[in-house]
């Protein structure tokens, strides 16, 4: 009887035509997947801001790059895997839209990447599935320059002022 | 030189491809996945000229037409292609109102014929919508102002210089669909057309199912020695050959009076009492679904057996004229009229038959209506 509320809540909420995974934690200059999974077969595109710091490498379905964006088609397909590499350390944010032509739904989707120097610690699937290229239009190499970020001044700066204050207050 | 000349052909060519409109995915006949993936790709990085719409249409129909357009001829002998999913219907007739409401389309139809306005309890959902004037006066204005996708109209009415040319003239892309779904020889064919149009192939399916049935059901009862009948609208307007009701009364197995005089006219008292129909039955436009129906469909009863002269002519001496509602003699309800005619000239090969029934499972399982049939009137007398 308890769950009711809550199997209706959950059938309220607006259920997202794709799912995406997308691994946490990567190494430095590790290449990995982000796996695109449609609730049956449709036609979705799909929109990946890369931030610095990320570079694509190939999908399993075609694709465009125009500046750091990476546009893919499924067209009748329900599935697409993209593989990225990640040139250097840092927390990245994924933004990825998509559009559903079939069922006429789009969205916005973000996720977090955090790229350490070591490789990741995820135990690697032996049958992980690698994108084939099918590259749609040649020289799909992203246009935007690796530059190195600069990180801003945050928590450590706060930190910082917090003990100094503590400590003038203890003297 | 060269070099130039092949990177301002290359620069021409693909902004080209970027703005392509969304008719040049079908220059060569049908949307590939080629030309659909590089529609998606194009979108999703802003460069495309296509709009979400036109890649949702495009989308719909690669994967539900195989990537063609859909093409039927209608019953004005033109051929109707479309190259996108139908979302905006104007019904410019009651009757493809009625059809459009048996396909399950009645969420696609945006404007409907102000007969239809006027039929709350029949058409409880589209009275609501706008109008957009009838068949015989329709108002281009108002039309192309709901940018329908088709308007789908009589195949007589109204003429092509008052809606066809008139409408191309403010915007080529709206078709004009002509389809009666009144006349018994072309209805069946005509809800198949518009199913497939519209992808409501299954419901169109369901209801030619039903129509067959009851015209095979009709047909397997009629007997050799045929009962001799006169169709009329007022008691001298003669409906001959071509009409719907003579048609009606021929399919149900009369011998009709008239055969061989084509179209509406006038006839002589004499000529009625000559003949000597053993049944008269009339036509009255009078709106069924409404109260007032019965009232109406008397009066045109009281004018055939109280017509001077003809008190002995067979049908008026043996109680056996009647009055049929063009809701059910001239309309997709068509098979509820046939039925009814059927058991007027044969009742007792028809004695197990309810007319009233056949029409409460039209309007229950077709039109989708809470309306008790008892409310309305659609033949006199009464069922």
């Amino acid at each position: 009887m308890k769950l009711a509320p809550l199997l209706l809540i959950l059938l309220l909420v607006p259920v997202c035509a794709l799912n995406v995974n997308v691994p946490s934690n990567v190494g430095v200059n590790e290449k990995f997947n982000i796996t695109v999974k449609l609730n049956g077969s449709s036609v979705v595109g799909l929109a990946l801001e890369l931030p610095n710091g990320l570079k694509f490498v190939n999908s399993s379905v075609p694709y465009k790059i125009s500046d750091n964006t990476v546009a893919l088609a499924i067209v009748n397909g329900s599935y697409a895997i993209c593989t990225l590499k990640a040139s250097k350390c840092g927390r990245y944010e994924l933004k990825i839209r998509w559009s559903d032509f079939l069922s006429g739904k789009n969205g916005t989707l973000v996720r977090w990447i955090y790229v350490s120097a070591k490789p990741s610690l995820a135990p690697k699937k032996t049958a992980t599935p690698t994108a084939t290229p099918t590259r749609y239009m040649p020289t799909p190499t992203p246009t935007t320059p690796v530059t190195p970020t600069k990180k801003t001044p945050g928590f450590e700066f706060m930190v910082a002022i917090l003990a100094m204050l503590i400590a003038l207050r203890r003297w | 030189m060269r070099r130039i000349i092949l990177v301002l052909a290359l620069l021409i060519f693909s902004v080209g491809l970027a703005n392509a409109s969304y008719m040049d995915l079908f220059k060569d006949g049908r949307i590939t996945k080629a030309e659909l993936t590089n529609a998606v790709l194009n979108y999703m990085l802003h460069k495309s000229n296509l709009s979400f719409e036109d890649v949702c249409d495009a989308s719909y129909v690669y994967i539900y037409w195989h990537g063609k357009p859909k093409t039927i001829v209608d019953s004005a002998n033109d051929t109707i292609t479309i190259y996108r999913p139908v979302k905006r219907i104007v019904a410019l007739s009651v009757d493809s109102a009625e059809a459009l409401a048996i396909l399950g389309a009645k969420n696609e139809v945006v404007g409907v014929s102000k007969y239809v306005k006027e039929e709350k309890r029949h058409f409880p959902v589209l009275s609501k919508l706008p109008s957009v004037g009838s068949c015989f006066s329709p108002n281009v204005e108002a039309i192309v102002e709901l940018h329908p996708d088709i308007v789908i109209t009589y195949v007589k009415w109204p003429d092509k210089s008052e809606l066809e040319d008139k409408i191309k003239l403010v915007d080529p892309s709206i078709k004009v669909v002509r389809l009666d779904f009144y006349k018994a020889s072309t209805l069946r064919e005509e809800m198949e057309k518009l199913g497939y149009l519209l992808d409501k192939e299954e419901n169109a399916t369901k209801y030619v199912k039903w129509f067959d049935k009851w015209l095979n059901f009709v047909k397997s009862r009629i007997p050799e020695e045929k009962v001799k009948v006169y169709t009329c609208g007022k008691p001298l307007k003669a409906f001959g050959e071509g009409t719907g009701l003579y048609d009606l009364t021929v399919m149900a197995g009369g011998d009709n009076v008239l055969k061989g005089k084509k179209g509406y006219f006038d006839v002589d008292p004499e000529q009625v009492v000559l003949w000597a129909p053993q049944v008269i039955v009339s036509w009255c436009y009078a709106k069924g679904y409404s109260p007032e129906a019965k009232e109406i469909m008397k009066e045109r009863f009281l004018q055939i057996v109280e017509f001077p002269g003809w008190e002995d002519v067979p049908a008026v001496k043996d109680g056996r004229v009647y009055v049929i509602s063009s809701d059910i003699g001239s309309s997709p309800a068509l098979p509820v009229g046939l039925v009814t005619v059927a058991k007027w000239l044969y009742p007792e090969k028809f004695k197990d038959v309810d007319p009233k029934e056949v029409m409460q499972e039209y309007v229950s399982e077709f039109l989708h209506l809470k309306f008790n049939v008892s409310e309305g009137c659609f033949a006199y007398p009464t069922w």
